[in-house]
């Protein structure tokens, strides 16, 4: 057993922060005893009591700060001064820029900020609801991120919010874009004149993502969660988003995100837009009919790129036509690829494996692919009977939303740990009716920060169990995200394409490649 | 200066002195910075900080209308003005005088009493984890972990209970003991000073020199803690303490609550510590339980 | 009356209780953001959470 120490002269921390690094560095694997505490006399009768005291402490003064180890090893002591060492400095960095006052409620908070205008709040549903009403009783508008919020809970926020001019995105609502500022998961996207209002987070990222990479901006993105389009919360804040786009003069355009609501929503919505919308709105009801959206008096798209796209045409003063002439190319260049990556399979490869992170990406490549190759199997599959019995065993074509609570207890969301993916991946390819594998990637704040880095060594594995066997798998890509992510899209890509992925410009363009390669080898139903 | 904003000066404490003693003219040496209060010496022996509105006012406080004071890095003073980095003034001379003196106008001991209860309700829920709280709520012992901070409950346990049982020796053995700028120990006896002058104005019965004696027992070269403790011995108190003592009196739990929130946020544990120290020594006294009166 | 589109014409400052991942990015954004160090009232415990809200009378 050794005991190390270390004197530091003029650094002042709060108790708080010295128990816990002492506590981290108590954690690593040979460290008995830590301590970090100022030079008094009374810590060093503990240091002694505690085996901690060391010669070299006994003339250190009430303002010097001591650090002293119990170790196993000579190695190990180091190793907890090393960490000690690294949590100060990020205390102190971290002092020095945000400050390190942290009020303990959010009365706490307006007294040192009064202007403030928004809540974000990703505490324990059952809490999150009464944290919401406290905020909006207070005038701020909420961003409500955490899930398990109940629904009787949920109108009522919005109730209130909605006779106070007020916002509340979510519960449940993962992304917002709110004056330029990206909230929770969201991506850096460009200011512009768009308006989005969602009720499906990745669809939101999707489209103002597609929006920013064709070169047109967005105003504001709001999200609403997707419970309130349903019958029960009956759009209340759909609807006051929508309103809210119509009166902002920086909006020129609205485009609107969601599952297919409820029909009276649906009603709801289309008579706002009659009456008060007078901007143009794209509308993209996943799984609707399009037909209901033009009835509704909006543009229809049929996928989230489509959304994305027409509404990006606008902005830049294209006509719909134009648009159209765009779609088909894009849809020629997809037919080209499967043609060449239908050519290279070894008999018997003709299925699609569809690995996905965001819910809404899953749902909307299987939606399309459904139109190509028929009913795919998943743990949420459009048609029920296509359920899988065994998530974790693909059969036949195949997308599996690794999102869903069966994958996430105990481990962060797929969106930001890899592991569990990368896992599938190489499964995947030792199976010989593989011909494709279709991965979403989402960037943007909150999710995995090196996507590229930790994707790439499994995708090269996978390859390289399929290539021993004699054969090849197309690996597939969509990246949601912009060249302004920390991520940084257009690094990915090339990250991706160096280990033989085939990036497509969105998810529904590699739902759709995907598809056909699969149509080309004869995997339809 | 090339560049110069007047900062808005909410108020100066009423024991910051400009162009008296105390006074000093050039720049200031700064002991310590942080978001919301900067601490800085007046002629080597004597502490001033610089706080943001959210600290609020305080016998050497000087409150600055500002969110934070990170950017701080020089103070200069002369008999009217202080300005930091060269640049920010602020005006002290037409600033308002913070009162750090305690006027209680009730003298309703079953009041008080009441208060306290509600006070201790609020601190066994609201007090963080690693606090001094645990005196008051053992349960919390669950949170000291290693053995250093098993030791350290155990002291801190210890001497703040000889010090209520009456032995003023252990004062100095209190004081210094915990981590942080100003440890547990030297924030218990600052509560316990705070129950004496509460239980001064209350009776009448004089505990000015006990404030005394703890203060000089509790002396080091801590120049921050001994700042703070020597106020309480001369009975001025910080407005967050202020308002959280006169709140006791007002039968309201709302208010008391509220009051304990703004106290619970000085520094990490500090607020807790001291109120955990303020209604240990209160309970006590109220007991009739002390000898050293 | 307070409209959300006014929202859109002041500059946002946002309080963050809960993820500090969140608070962390928005800084990287160069938004104004405040974290709040949140804790389960009472404890975590929903029934003593109802029986404070009764004490406090709301």
């Amino acid at each position: 057993m050794v005991v190390k120490g270390i004197i530091k002269k003029g650094e002042y921390y709060d108790s708080v922060t010295l128990m816990l690094v002492a506590r981290d560095a108590t954690a690593l694997d040979g460290v008995k005893d830590a301590a970090v505490v100022m030079g008094t006399e009374q810590n060093k009768s503990i240091l002694e009591t505690s085996g901690l005291l060391l010669d070299m402490f006994k003339d250190a003064s009430d303002s010097d700060l001591l650090i002293a180890v119990k170790a196993e090893s000579e190695e190990a002591a180091n190793k907890a001064f090393e960490k000690i060492e690294q949590l100060l400095k990020e205390t102190r960095s971290k002092a020095k820029e945000a400050g390190e006052y942290m009020p303990k409620s959010l009365e706490g908070a307006l007294e040192y900020m009064p202007d403030a205008n928004m809540v974000i709040i990703s505490v324990a549903g059952k809490y999150a609801g009464d944290e919401a009403m406290k905020a909006l009783e207070h005038g701020l508008h909420v961003m409500l991120f955490s899930d398990n919020v109940p629904l009787n809970k949920e109108i009522e926020l919005k109730k209130y919010a909605r006779d106070n001019g007020l916002l509340v995105m979510g519960p449940d609502c993962g992304t917002a874009i709110i004056n330029g500022a990206p909230l929770c998961f969201a991506n850096v996207v460009e200011r512009g004149n768009i308006g989005i209002v969602a009720a499906s987070g990745t669809g939101l990222q999707e489209v103002s993502s597609v929006i920013t990479n064709e070169g047109a901006g967005i105003s504001q993105a709001i999200g609403t969660g997707g419970r309130d389009v349903k019958k029960d919360v009956g759009g209340i804040m759909f609807i006051e988003g929508m309103k809210a786009l119509e009166e902002d003069p920086d909006t020129k355009y609205i485009v609107l995100v969601s599952k297919p609501p409820h029909p009276d929503v649906l009603k709801k919505i289309a008579d706002l837009i009659k009456s008060e919308i007078k901007k143009p709105v794209v509308g993209i009801f996943l799984g609707g009919d399009p037909e209901v959206v033009k009835g509704a008096g909006a543009i229809p798209a049929n996928t989230l790129e489509e959304a994305g796209l027409i509404a990006a045409s606008l902005a830049k003063g294209k006509s719909l036509d134009e648009f159209k002439k765009l779609l088909e190319e894009r849809e020629k260049e997809i037919l080209a690829i499967a043609d060449r990556e239908s050519k290279n399979k070894k008999e018997g490869q003709k299925y699609v494996r569809g690995l996905y992170t965001g819910g809404t990406l899953c749902d909307e490549a299987m939606l399309l692919s459904r139109q190509i190759i028929g009913e795919v199997y998943g743990n949420a599959p459009l048609n029920p009977e296509y359920k899988l019995k065994d998530s974790w065993i693909s059969q036949e074509n195949t997308f599996v939303d690794l999102g869903e609570d069966e994958f996430t207890v105990g481990r962060p969301h797929p969106m930001i740990d890899f592991t569990l993916r990368n896992k599938k991946i190489i499964e995947e390819a030792k199976d010989p009716s593989v011909a494709v594998i279709l991965l979403d990637v989402v960037l943007g704040y909150g999710s995995n920060m090196k996507p590229g880095e930790e994707l790439s060594p499994a995708i090269k594995e996978a390859r390289e169990i399929a290539e021993k066997d004699g054969r090849n798998i197309t690996f597939v890509a969509s990246i949601t995200g912009t060249d302004k992510d920390p991520q940084d899209r257009s690094k990915v890509k090339k990250q991706l394409e160096d280990v033989g992925v085939i990036v497509m410009p969105s998810n529904a363009a590699a739902a759709k490649l995907s598809s056909y390669i699969v149509k080309n080898l004869g995997g339809a139903k | 200066m090339s560049l110069s904003l007047v900062l808005k000066v909410n108020s100066v404490g009423d024991q910051v002195r400009f162009g008296g003693k105390h006074s000093h003219f050039g720049y200031c040496e700064i002991h310590s910075v942080f978001n919301n209060a900067v601490n800085f010496y007046i002629k080597r022996d004597t502490i001033l900080s610089l706080v943001t509105r959210s600290v609020g006012g305080g016998p050497n406080n000087i409150v600055i209308d500002v969110d934070s004071l990170s950017f701080v890095k020089s103070i200069y003073m002369d008999k009217s003005k202080i300005v930091l980095n060269d640049s920010f003034i602020c005006d002290i001379e037409s600033s308002l005088q913070y009162n750090s003196d305690l006027f209680i106008v009730s003298k309703d001991l079953e009041l008080f009493k009441k208060g306290l209860g509600k006070f201790e309700d609020i601190l066994r829920k609201k007090a963080p984890a690693l606090s001094a709280a645990f005196l008051i709520d053992k349960r919390r012992l669950n949170f000291f972990i290693t053995p250093f901070e098993k030791n350290l409950a155990y002291s801190l346990d210890l001497f703040s209970n000889e010090v209520l049982d009456g032995k003023l020796e252990s004062v100095s053995r209190l004081k210094g003991l915990g981590f942080g700028l100003t440890p547990q120990g030297d924030d218990i006896l600052d509560g316990f000073m705070i129950a004496l002058l509460v239980y001064e104005k209350l009776t009448g019965a004089n505990t000015g020199d006990i404030r005394k004696k703890i203060f000089n027992l509790s002396r080091g070269s801590n120049i921050i803690s001994d700042t703070f403790l020597y106020y309480a011995s001369l009975g001025l108190l910080y407005e967050r303490v202020k308002t959280l003592v006169l709140s006791l009196f007002l039968n309201d739990p709302v208010i008391i609550e509220n009051a304990v929130s703004k106290l619970l946020n000085i520094g990490e544990t500090s607020g807790a510590d001291i109120s955990t120290g303020f209604l240990l020594m209160s309970k006590k006294l109220m007991q009739g339980g002390i000898k050293w009166l | 009356m307070r409209k959300i589109s006014d929202l859109f014409k002041q500059e946002l400052k946002v309080i963050n209780i809960g993820l500090l991942s969140f608070k962390e990015s928005l800084d990287d954004v160069g938004v104004k953001v405040i974290q709040v160090d949140w804790r389960p009232p009472a404890g975590g415990d929903q029934e003593v959470m109802d029986a404070l809200k009764k004490l406090l009378g709301k």
